[in-house]
């Protein structure tokens, strides 16, 4: 299933028993699914049309009024209204639920179309929590804890078809992490649709390498815990992300293991300092580096890297 | 009446006196976008606003640098006593160089990159729609700021969502940071171009009391759209030697000029 798809759904579920969630489009309802908000619910679903600018003014504006609005549109283009975010919402402590789809690589639509760098920008913003879904049941469970919280967040949401990693027992936990696969020799750190890619390399590994895998739903605030025992406990960790790797989810990880004074290398494994292109997902994973095979070699790469072990 | 405007009249010359000696104070700061919109404020708060909490109306300041002037009548209205009036734009005070509502919750939302105080405004009025409120929302913009394109979105969007709950105030003092409005980028015809946006226009002198509440009374019998109200303003109105004075948009107030300026007003 979409992620997409999973939070359509699970933000029209919440808003049947929440009357304060209110939703605001910038002409995206169909492609960031919150068309089945709008249908069930008109006198809380508000079309801005595309003034993304408005629409987070609005928001803030709706939110401060004691509503718990989630405006929604493509990640790339909702977080470059960055003045608009920091100063309406950030500033004002508005509580207002910034939804980004099409983060990473969404496929031929093309570089403008995808967020890649909205992790970078939006974790500049005070308070503003972090999150990204991995699989169906982490995005409800995500849309379920952000319709009672009174927090700022930005969710950032994938186009891609993912599987399921979890069943009815998982339970979201704002700023935790969770070891998807444990092994002894490389932790794996990804969150969103790379975690499956991830997962996949981690397996073709198996008999050889013990790979730990660690899902991070919550980019901020950022489980320091898990990525420091892992990374003591494995002696190295690599960073998958579908995200520049120039401010993102690598670059946190690098921040507190240098705080922490732990000597374990960090790699950080992204899209490079550039723009993507239009391609089918499965080409923009291989071109930059992303698909199971090639995080698999990686994994070797770094290992190959390390001083060798008695 | 007669008596009611000069109360207010009187009210207006004092949140004067708060601006200047607040911003002497501060050393540093926007005395003339404050003083072009005083008798506006003062009529906002002292005449037309609901401010009991159970049904209140909403102001949002969109000219953020003008905050002085609000500074000035909270403290008028003595929900800011003077000693903190007199922390303005200084370390660990609740009254910041442009409002910020975190940290004073007597205001309706925090401002300063300019632009952006309609679109809140309009969150609110869609919110008290919601709950049946009849809350009314108040936005106060600058001339210069309507070079702002996400003022056009909001300008856009009021009148087909039909909010007849919002009253901007357009504070038309004719320059801008730099330079005239018109010497920058002019914004006119700017009546026209609200109307033709599908907003009630009411064209006033903004320092005029009674033309303010009679505007103020129009726009509540405006049904079916929003109303503007363009109040043509002097920038640094009330200090002779600030109106119209470019130098005035954000400059320090010296100690003679402080002297004169309190002269001024404690001779109205």
């Amino acid at each position: 299933m979409e992620i997409r798809e999973a939070f359509g759904q699970a933000l029209l579920e919440v808003g049947k028993k929440h009357k304060d969630i209110v939703v605001v489009s910038c002409d995206l309802k169909g492609a960031t699914r919150t068309k089945y908000f709008f249908k069930a619910f008109p006198k809380r679903s508000f079309e801005v049309g595309i003034a993304e600018a408005n629409g987070i003014g609005i928001s803030a504006g709706l939110a401060l009024a004691g509503y718990r609005p989630f405006i929604s549109s493509f990640g790339s283009f909702i977080t470059g209204k960055n003045v608009e975010i920091r100063t309406s919402i950030a500033y004002n402590n508005a509580p207002v639920v910034i939804v980004g789809t099409h983060g990473g690589l969404i496929g031929p639509d093309g570089t403008t179309q995808a967020g890649i760098q909205d992790i970078t920008t939006m974790r500049a913003m005070p308070s503003f929590l972090l999150l990204q879904p991995a699989s169906p049941i982490e995005t409800v469970a995500m849309v379920k804890y952000l319709a009672v919280s009174r927090e700022m967040a930005y969710l950032r949401i994938a186009r891609n078809n993912v599987p399921e990693i979890y069943d009815k027992e998982y339970r979201f936990n704002l700023g935790k992490g969770y070891v998807i696969r444990d092994g002894n020799d490389i932790t794996v750190i990804s969150s969103g649709p790379m975690v499956h890619n991830a997962i996949s390399a981690a397996d073709m590994l198996r008999n050889d390498v013990g790979v730990r895998v660690i899902n991070l739903p919550t980019l901020k605030p950022i489980d320091k815990e898990i990525i420091l025992s892992s990374g003591v406990k494995t002696k190295a960790i690599l960073v998958v992300e579908d995200h520049t790797v120039e401010g993102g989810l690598g670059s946190m990880v690098c921040e507190i293991v240098a705080e922490a004074g732990v000597p374990i290398p960090v790699w950080r494994h992204g899209i490079p300092d550039v723009f993507t292109e239009s391609g089918t997902p499965e080409d923009l994973e291989l071109k930059y580096n992303l698909d199971s095979v090639s995080i698999a070699k990686k994994v070797r790469e770094c290992l190959s890297l390390l001083p060798k072990r008695v | 009446m007669e008596d009611r405007i000069s109360y207010l009249k009187e009210k207006a010359n004092n949140i004067r006196i708060n601006i200047i000696e607040s911003l002497y104070r501060a050393k540093s700061g926007h005395p003339g976008p404050a003083l072009s919109i005083v008798e506006i404020v003062t009529v906002l708060y002292f005449s037309e606003m609901n401010l009991n909490q159970r049904i209140k109306d909403r102001l949002v300041l969109s000219k953020g640098h003008g905050v002085a002037a609000i500074y000035g009548a909270l403290t008028e209205l003595g929900l800011i006593d003077k000693e903190e009036l007199y922390t303005l734009r200084k370390i660990g005070s609740r009254l910041q160089g442009h409002p910020d509502m975190t940290k004073l919750p007597l205001l309706d939302a925090g401002t300063g990159a300019l632009g952006q105080g309609l679109s809140i405004a309009i969150g609110y009025a869609l919110a008290a729609r919601l709950l049946n409120s009849p809350s009314r929302v108040y936005c106060i913009i600058g001339d210069g700021e309507t070079q702002e394109g996400q003022i056009w979105e909001a300008a856009m969007f009021a009148p087909v969502q039909k909010l007849d709950s919002i009253v901007v105030i357009l504070d038309n003092n004719k320059l801008q940071n730099e330079a005239s409005v018109v010497n920058t980028l002019s914004i006119e015809p700017i009546a026209d171009r609200w109307n033709s946006f599908g907003w009630k226009v009411i064209s006033i002198d903004g320092h005029d009391i009674s033309q303010i509440k009679m505007a103020f009374a129009v726009a509540r019998d405006t049904k079916e759209k929003p109303t503007i109200i363009v109040a043509n303003t002097v920038k640094g109105k009330g200090i002779p030697f600030m109106e119209n004075n470019m130098a005035w948009h954000s400059k320090t107030l010296e100690k003679d000029e402080y002297t004169r300026a309190l002269e001024y007003l404690k001779r109205v």
